[in-house]
């Protein structure tokens, strides 16, 4: 093994790189006395540099998901094993990049006023450096990174929780998600310690290959387990999703936006990883035991969406509706987790990888949408009652319109993309012969019904107290225009958008070319890729 | 002679304190502190592994000894501290809210 790290891997990370410029500049620049002036004086300076670095990002994973421009996704992991930036992670950051660009829009034109001037570089410094975290979450490979990548993610949203230091019920909500994710990420370090106890190494993939040679133990149980608290807390799992409303509700709209798509998105690419990488190399007498985690996993995601789904029939407030819907969104998405090792039939995870980016991009366009509607609604009235919502159509009727989409595609209304998100949520399960996994996912749509329709109703028939006329700023227009045609064009080519996630759902180890570090390990046992389009890894 | 099980014993005794101080304190510092002690008690844990399973194992394979455990120790010791520093600004700021840092008063969001 080398020591120096060839320029090539470093420009793998180059959208981590864009990012980590632009928060030391956010953070050096205004301090330095030539341009303190210019970042006293508004918060132009800084919006505009989030935006830039933002976009640079998104445009140079978008480069390497392409292979445009000289770059392209490495075939193997970079860093010494650390990070995998194989297309499934490079799109996952193209999603997480992207929506943080739009709520940077969002917080410009709505919210900004109640940050001070002054405060600004901070602001935008832990957005992007929360950003940053969330982006390496989709691409850890290794336990130390993935340990890393949770805290580089869940520290900039502690301090974002409170940014607002004037609010009580923001002082209280940071107050409840720091402790938390305190005491979360603790038990999940522990349950890392005894993984590196028994096999000796960090690494997920060696960690996986040992297991599939050595079979199941104690200690892997644990060290899976506390895994899985870490990442259950970043999705607001059950039992430790009651931080999320809470903290919706508390925290300012754009970043309970952010909290609510990307942190989330990075969280999931995670453990779609993790149950990728066990079940891949998974040998016959581990099968038993991978098949109980994935059921685990999936009845996790079962309780979860079931909760979310109950809770949100009795919210008054936008945002807390809002947040155990995406409760609800993140247990259909563990569903799909679980599944991943829940039914290997033939010693083989699904490749399923391709459907969690399908709904990842839907969920994050609609909810971008909704919280995009609600952040004007309550810039507007000053409150995030849904009564607010009475007459909305009189007063800005693309806004009444836009939201009725938005809350029928997180139901999953025919021609939205949320229908076809979970139609193929479901073909996958049931293909997979695990009905009950359907089931759950079929009464819990039902189950949502009620409370998505009960905006729309205090939408159309409610009187408003004021039919005063809405304005909405060009920005918010084009948000929520992008937001809407998300929707709509996942929802009308859902083929395209499928077609598009199938061939960027690679993982490190099924890509075809691999080097031979990662794959000696790989003799003992069959190995064969389901992926469409994958050829197979045969030694 | 001192071995690897005296040491996974200490880390299970402190990870127990550790998770009995997160459930039953009322005060956020004590619940930090409880946090604290379980991330010591992973500590312990990787250095023990380190220096009894596998620094010698890799070195037996003619490889310089691991130091995986110990730079994870390392790490997490560094972002203790950054998660100190900000829990404690957290706790500063309900306090100016609510004068005290009992998480029972933090009742104004429910439902």
């Amino acid at each position: 093994m080398t020591i120096g790290l060839p320029w090539s891997e470093v420009l793998t990370l180059l959208p981590e790189l864009c990012l980590l410029a632009a928060v030391c500049v956010a953070l050096i620049a205004p301090v330095l006395p030539p341009l303190r002036a210019m970042f006293r004086a508004s918060h132009g300076p800084m919006t505009a540099l989030a935006v830039v670095a933002l976009a640079a990002a998104l445009l140079s994973s978008i480069a390497m998901l392409g292979g445009w421009g000289g770059l392209s996704a490495p075939a193997d992991t970079v860093l010494h094993g650390m990070l995998a930036v194989d297309p499934f992670a490079l799109s996952v950051k193209v999603i997480i990049y992207a929506f943080t660009l739009l709520v940077v829009v969002l917080w410009m034109s709505t919210t900004r006023g109640s940050v001070r001037i002054a405060d600004g570089p901070d602001y935008i410094s832990l957005v992007l450096s929360g950003a940053l975290g969330m982006s390496l979450m989709a691409s850890a490979t290794n336990l130390l990174m993935v340990f890393l990548a949770i805290e580089a993610a869940s520290f900039p949203s502690y301090a974002l929780a409170g940014f607002n230091k004037q609010t009580r019920r923001s002082s209280e909500a940071s107050l409840k998600y720091v402790l938390i994710g305190a005491a979360s990420s603790a038990l999940m370090l522990y349950g890392l310690s005894m993984l590196y106890g028994y096999y000796g190494t960090l690494d997920l993939i060696p960690i996986a290959q040992r297991l599939a040679a050595e079979g199941m133990s104690a200690g892997l149980l644990m060290g899976v387990f506390g895994l899985l608290i870490g990442i259950g807390f970043k999705l607001s799992a059950v039992p430790i999703h009651f931080w999320c409303p809470d903290v919706f509700e508390g925290a300012s709209i754009e970043i309970t936006t952010f909290l609510s798509v990307a942190s989330k998105a990075g969280a999931i690419a995670l453990l779609v990883r993790v149950m990728m990488t066990l079940g891949h190399f998974s040998g016959e007498e581990t099968r038993g035991a991978l098949v109980g985690i994935g059921s685990f996993v999936g009845l996790v995601g079962v309780v979860t969406a079931t909760w979310g789904n109950l809770a949100a029939y009795f919210q008054t407030n936008v945002k807390r509706l809002l947040a155990y819907s995406s409760i609800a969104h993140a247990g259909y998405m563990i569903m799909l987790a679980g599944l991943l090792t829940a039914s290997m039939d033939n010693a083989q995870p699904a490749d399923l990888a391709y459907a969690l980016l399908f709904y990842l991009i839907v969920y994050a366009c609609m909810n971008l949408g909704a919280f995009a509607v609600a952040a004007v609604v309550a810039k507007e009235t000053g409150s995030e009652s849904l009564d607010e919502y009475a007459g909305l159509g009189q007063r800005n009727a693309f806004l009444a319109v836009a939201m009725g989409c938005f809350l029928l595609s997180l139901f999953g209304m025919p021609l939205t993309g949320g229908f076809w998100g979970k139609v193929r949520f479901g073909f996958e399960m049931w293909g997979e012969g695990m009905w009950w996994l359907v089931a759950a996912l079929v009464v819990n749509t039902v189950f949502s019904l009620y409370f998505y329709l009960k905006p729309i109703i205090i939408m159309v028939w409610k009187q408003p107290a004021s039919v005063r006329v809405m304005s909405v700023s060009p920005a918010m227009y084009g948000v929520v225009g992008v937001s809407l045609l998300g929707v709509f064009a996942t929802g009308l080519l859902p083929d395209r958008t499928t077609a598009w996630a199938q061939r960027h759902s690679a993982m490190v180890f099924t890509m075809p070319s691999q080097s031979d570090a990662t794959t000696q390990a790989v003799a003992e046992g069959p190995v064969s890729s389901r992926a469409p389009g994958v050829a197979e890894v045969d030694r | 002679m001192i071995g690897l099980s005296h040491f996974l014993t200490l880390s299970a005794i402190l990870f127990g304190c550790g998770v009995a101080t997160i459930l039953t304190k009322r005060n956020a510092i004590g619940i930090l502190m409880g946090v604290e002690l379980v991330l010591n008690a992973a500590n312990v844990n990787l250095v023990a592994f380190n220096r009894f399973s596998w620094a010698g194992a890799s070195v037996a394979e003619g490889a310089a000894p691991a130091v995986d455990g110990l730079m994870f120790a390392m790490f997490i010791i560094v972002l203790a501290a950054a998660e100190a520093a900000i829990a404690l600004a957290i706790f500063l700021n309900f306090y100016n809210h609510f004068t005290t840092i009992d998480i029972e008063r933090a009742r104004m969001l429910r439902g």
